[in-house]
């Protein structure tokens, strides 16, 4: 192997690929990371037998070739780099890296007993076209349960219908659903571990793209433009959350999202251990008002003018579960649409709703 | 040669031959699945392992297998994710969310067969008033779809239809949690269908419930009067019945007396086994008691429970509300509750049934039995008359609490011995005519439940 590329987006190939990495400590291979120099190409792979991903970058490759380094050693090393380029060559099994001003051996694995990466046969796939995914499916995952006692929420669903996606995520306290338009000519459901969809935002937000979505019953591999990454699905399904979501609403709220996120914040200095808010809805004034009292520290109240139609309200909120949603909405104003007292809110953009958050309220204490 | 005793033998050569790393790694959580037609099939937890085993180890293995059982041909590997043992580590401790944080409630049942899984046979008390449907349910799960297809329960109110429904959906997938299950209510399959309708997906909708192993749907009589509904129901219930899938139903009364049901799904609904779930008995009402005393851990006496049991006849719904009732009272007060105050409570919060007129009662009847009021005054004495009459009778005797000679003046001016004759009569017949039994609980039905 002899081929060189620019150290920056070998350094962003290894963050990626470390996280991919195995814990266990039987086979050290796994704790490394395969290079492979094609032409024009380095392919760098990692995993730790439940997920895998393999990416590349473009590089200036003199002679093919291929070896295994543990990958905390090379990242680290690389971080210490002032150059900008690096020349990579393999020799006697171990890898050698120059640039101007350093030289470094590091010691490789056989790279032959590196497993390969997964094929899926017979496959379905889709594509989804938006470049800037890793952002919309932050907004659902926050919403996923991190605990895997039920694991069908510790999950988030890709639900695929005729003219749209959807991506939704509860941990039955909140759930958050992003709905994009898509042309797809069958119905998929496909359930991925939270933690999955983490990891694949963390390689879109480092190497955004479109993303081919290839699966069969219990895999699937994540395809971008220069990446594929290898996950499961998860065997359970997702609750039917269709019927959760209301559509008629007693009392609706309009208010500028700034003055809304100031008087949450506020409040919540005052809030107790149970981080929870109260809102009171005055339709005939048009006032929002946030308040918190706490025995021990004292009171808080903010007034704010909003736009408002329907009843009067008064309701508690975990702060914690409204700021979430809040910092997912795009937009100056804030829809915020209730149905009394015990039943949860939903928070929208109110000019558009392909992304909604809905929140159960605590009970009066 | 056992799958097993085979891939152990296999495993022990491979190891000597391996590194420990190694088989560690590829080879450990890895079984025989199958033996078939010279082919053996090895089943791994991923496609990882798949792909490794595959590449590298496939000709060894077979040479191995051979060497056990000459006649194998070839091996191929599939991939098993429950034999992955890869699972995080459970968190043990939920995390605490405090008590006041309400959850969203639809998430707790299982949504995809619907069941709550609070419902069990566990808890299921069988006496001779269910003992029937009972009977037929549990030959159902042993063999699903062969026998009583369809099973039509019936009952009144309260009475466990939705319990023994949901326990024998619970039941099955508890024996083989591969059974795609659906319980469903006739309220909620329609708005699903008015749903697809809108969207325009009905084909979705068609073969989401045509790949079902066992479809429930309870209160089945609420699709009465929905023509729409019905066709998808008679539709996708030809579809499972033709494939042998099992289909349970309930309803508040048979299928002949469910109005506005099309007569093709109503012959259908009568082609496989119908049981009905009367009024639980004394014995069997103190039995359930004693259950719910068990299952709430509360401290009350029997003397208290027969009381309950006693004066709470018709609906076990209401056995367990009173039971909840002097519960709370029992935690607020701290000390233990006399049979007097219980009558008291009980007294205060135990709904008297509905008062009904002798008018509501003649007209009930007399709508019943297709007839008009005039001719149950009228002095005729044509059979299809007679019996009505008498049945009027007996219900302004039994429900209404009126008096001889008043209920022979309201039905045209008889004399009050012809009463007496007519309840008698009736009381007696009761005992032994399950048809008449079924009609005056239609009859009540109509005239506590149906006001107009």
């Amino acid at each position: 192997m002899n081929t060189s590329c620019v150290k920056e987006d070998l350094q962003k190939a290894l963050t990626i690929t470390e996280r991919h990495i195995s814990n266990e400590d039987n086979l050290p291979l796994l704790k490394g990371v395969f290079l492979d120099a094609r032409e024009n190409r380095l392919y760098i792979r990692s995993t730790n037998l439940d997920t895998g991903i393999e990416l590349w970058i473009p590089t200036k490759t003199k002679r093919k070739g291929n070896v295994v380094v543990p990958v905390k050693t090379f990242s680290s090393f690389l971080s210490t780099v002032s150059d900008d380029r690096v020349l990579l060559d393999v020799k006697n099994g171990n890898l050698l890296i120059t640039t101007p001003s350093t030289s470094t051996t590091i010691k490789g694995y056989i790279s032959d007993d590196f497993p390969p990466f997964p094929i899926i046969k017979k496959p379905t796939s889709l594509e989804i076209p938006d470049i800037n995914l890793s952002k919309e499916l932050s907004g659902v995952v926050i919403a996923a349960s991190s605990s895997e006692i039920k694991p069908e929420i510790s999950s988030v669903l890709f639900s695929i219908q005729k003219n749209n996606i959807k991506f939704v995520a509860t941990d039955s306290f909140r759930l958050a659903e992003k709905t994009l338009s898509f042309k797809h000519n069958q119905y998929h459901s496909l359930l991925f571990p939270f933690r999955h969809i983490i990891e694949l935002i963390k390689i879109l937000e480092i190497f955004p793209s479109s993303l081919e979505v290839v699966f069969d019953a219990h895999q699937v591999i994540f395809n971008g433009k220069t990446f594929s990454y290898f996950a499961r699905l998860r065997d359970a399904s997702f609750p039917q959350y269709e019927q959760i979501i209301p559509t008629s609403f007693s009392t609706e709220v309009t208010l500028k999202k700034i003055n809304f996120l100031k008087a949450i914040r506020g409040a919540s200095v005052f809030s107790g251990r149970l981080r929870e808010v109260c809102f009171n809805v005055y339709p005939e004034d048009n006032l929002f008002e946030v308040v918190t009292k706490n025995s021990d520290i004292g009171e808080y109240a903010n007034q704010i003018p909003s736009k408002i139609t329907g009843e009067r309200l008064s309701i508690n909120f975990n702060y914690g579960y409204i700021i979430d949603g809040i910092n997912q909405i795009i937009s100056d104003d804030i829809l915020l649409r209730f149905n009394g007292e015990s039943k949860p809110v939903l928070i929208q953009n109110p000019y558009n709703a392909n992304y909604i958050y809905l929140a159960m309220p605590m009970k009066n204490i | 040669m056992t799958n097993e005793e085979l891939w152990q033998k296999t495993l022990d050569e491979i190891q000597c031959e391996v590194s420990t790393a190694n088989f560690i790694t590829w080879f450990q959580h890895t079984i025989i699945t199958e033996q078939k037609d010279q082919n053996v099939t090895v089943g791994v937890p991923n496609a990882f392992v798949k792909e490794w085993i595959e590449s590298k180890y496939q000709k060894p293995i077979l040479k191995i297998v051979r060497n056990f059982i000459p006649d194998i041909r070839s091996i191929e590997f599939s991939i098993l994710p429950k034999l992955s043992q890869k699972q995080q580590p459970l968190s043990v401790v939920k995390k605490q969310v405090p008590q006041e944080q309400q959850e969203i409630q639809e998430l707790s049942i299982d949504r995809e067969t619907n069941l709550n899984p609070r419902y069990s046979f566990d808890n299921f008390i069988v006496g001779s008033f269910n003992e029937l449907a009972y009977a037929a349910s549990q030959a159902i799960i042993n063999n699903l779809g062969a026998v009583y297809n369809p099973f039509f329960v019936y009952g009144g109110v309260g009475l466990g239809k939705t319990h023994l429904l949901q326990a024998i959906g619970n039941e099955i997938r508890k024996n083989n949690p591969h059974t795609k299950v659906k319980y469903i209510s006739s309220e909620k399959f329609t708005n699903e269908f008015i749903t697809a309708v809108q969207n325009k997906e009905t084909n979705y909708f068609k073969e989401r419930y045509r790949a079902i192993d066992l479809l429930i749907i309870d209160d089945i009589q609420f699709i009465s009067k929905k023509v729409q509904t019905q066709e998808e129901i008679f539709h996708t219930f030809n579809t499972l019945y033709e494939n042998n899938k099992q289909i349970i139903l309930s309803s508040d009364r048979p299928p002949k007396l469910i109005e506005n049901l099309e007569e093709r799904l109503r012959s259908r609904f009568e082609g496989g086994m119908i049981a009905d779930i009367s009024e639980p008995e004394y014995e069997a009402r103190l039995a359930i008691l004693h259950t719910k005393r068990k299952e709430k851990d509360i401290i009350i006496t029997d003397d208290i429970l027969e009381y309950i049991a006693a004066s709470i006849k018709s609906n076990i719904r209401e056995l367990e509300g009173a039971l909840n009732l002097i519960a709370v009272r029992l935690r607020l007060q701290k000390s233990s509750l006399s049979l007097a105050e219980v009558k008291d409570i009980l007294s205060k919060h135990i709904q008297p049934r509905k008062v009904v007129t002798a008018k509501q009662i003649i007209n009930a009847v007399s709508k019943f039995y297709n007839t008009q009021e005039k001719f149950l005054i009228e002095k005729t004495r044509r059979k299809d008359i007679v019996k009505p009459r008498q049945i009027a009778m007996y219900l302004l005797r039994e429900d209404f609490n009126g008096s001889y000679p008043y209920i022979g003046q309201k039905l045209g001016g008889r004399d009050h011995t012809t009463a007496i004759h007519s309840y008698e009569k009736i009381a007696r017949d009761l005992k032994n005519n399950k048809q008449l039994q079924e009609e005056l609980k239609q009859i009540r039905l109509n005239f506590y439940y149906n006001q107009d």
